[in-house]
């Protein structure tokens, strides 16, 4: 009973996040077409809330990152790094939708936009932390120094979002989030893109405590393998006894 | 519009699809690591 209690417990955070995508899937397929863009609009219900999650994934890492450094405690750089990989992967998400929309759009897949080209080096920043992680063996080492790029690469994220504002680019300026109100007009289409960011903050939340606890994990293999006895270097290395036995052949 | 139509499709695609292989890539490093955990323990 107690087993089966623990598996449950285990694999909440699928059930939650398969639940959050059905119903934001059907929210984006049920809601009106754009009169621009027609039914294109369909893919800003998966881009938006993708790009979102991106910058909420490096602020709990940020967030990690502080609690670390103040504390010494691993769970923090636990939660830093889990929430950077799960960032990471939101990152090439929203650069990838955004892709497949600005084709059919814009006519090019890709663009030296300043939001695209931030974003792009956002992205490639944050998978420089993961391969820092990777680099140092000794754990805390690893978590200051990963700490200390979580903390300098947030400054990326308002110069991100606000590059449609400080510069012309061929990005839309932000549709939400505006100092005249939001720009979207028709309430179906606001609720599916709400549905699609709580979606993906469920996804996200998901992921993070499943990743999270594979870093436990995997920190407890590394503790165990230190603690067996190894040979001291050299000792393995015995001297064959070359003396020829006593009224042996010869 | 059913060319719009193919080019969510495909977008869609790539969310599932890329999402199934991280989920997939946590819960395989997951079930490594247990296993890793059980052989030391």
């Amino acid at each position: 009973m107690t087993a089966q209690v623990e598996i449950r417990d285990r694999r909440w955070p699928w059930y939650a996040a398969v639940s959050a995508i059905v119903v934001a899937l059907t929210l984006s397929m049920i809601s009106p077409a754009d009169a621009v863009q027609g039914d294109l609009i369909r893919i800003m219900y998966i881009h938006v809330p993708a790009a979102w999650l991106a910058y909420l994934a490096f602020t709990v890492t940020l967030a990690g990152s502080i609690g670390y450094l103040a504390t010494k405690r691993m769970v923090f750089d636990r939660l830093a790094a889990s929430s950077a990989e799960v960032g990471v992967y939101f990152t090439g998400l929203a650069i990838l939708l955004g892709m497949i929309w600005g084709k059919p759009t814009w006519g090019v897949w890709w663009t030296w936009d300043a939001r695209l080209t931030l974003t792009a080096i956002m992205f490639f920043v944050y998978v420089g932390y993961l391969a820092l992680r990777r680099a140092t063996l000794d754990p805390d080492a690893r978590a200051k120094r990963s700490a200390i790029l979580g903390v300098l690469a947030i400054v990326q994220i308002p110069i991100v979002h606000f590059s449609v504002v400080w510069w012309r680019t061929l990005h839309q300026p932000p549709s939400i989030i505006r100092p005249d109100g939001p720009a979207i007009q028709d309430p179906l289409m606001v609720v599916a893109l709400v549905a699609g960011v709580v979606a993906f903050t469920v996804v996200y939340a998901a992921l993070v405590t499943k990743r999270m606890e594979l870093a436990r994990i995997e920190d407890a293999v590394v503790a165990r393998e230190a603690t067996l006895e190894r040979p001291v270097a050299g000792e393995a290395v015995v001297a064959p006894d070359l003396s020829p036995e006593p009224g042996g052949a010869r | 519009m059913s060319g719009q139509w193919a080019w969510v499709t495909f977008a869609s695609l790539v969310f599932y699809g890329s999402l199934a292989l991280f989920v997939g890539s946590i819960v395989w490093r997951l079930r490594r690591a247990r296993a890793r955990l059980e052989e030391l323990s």
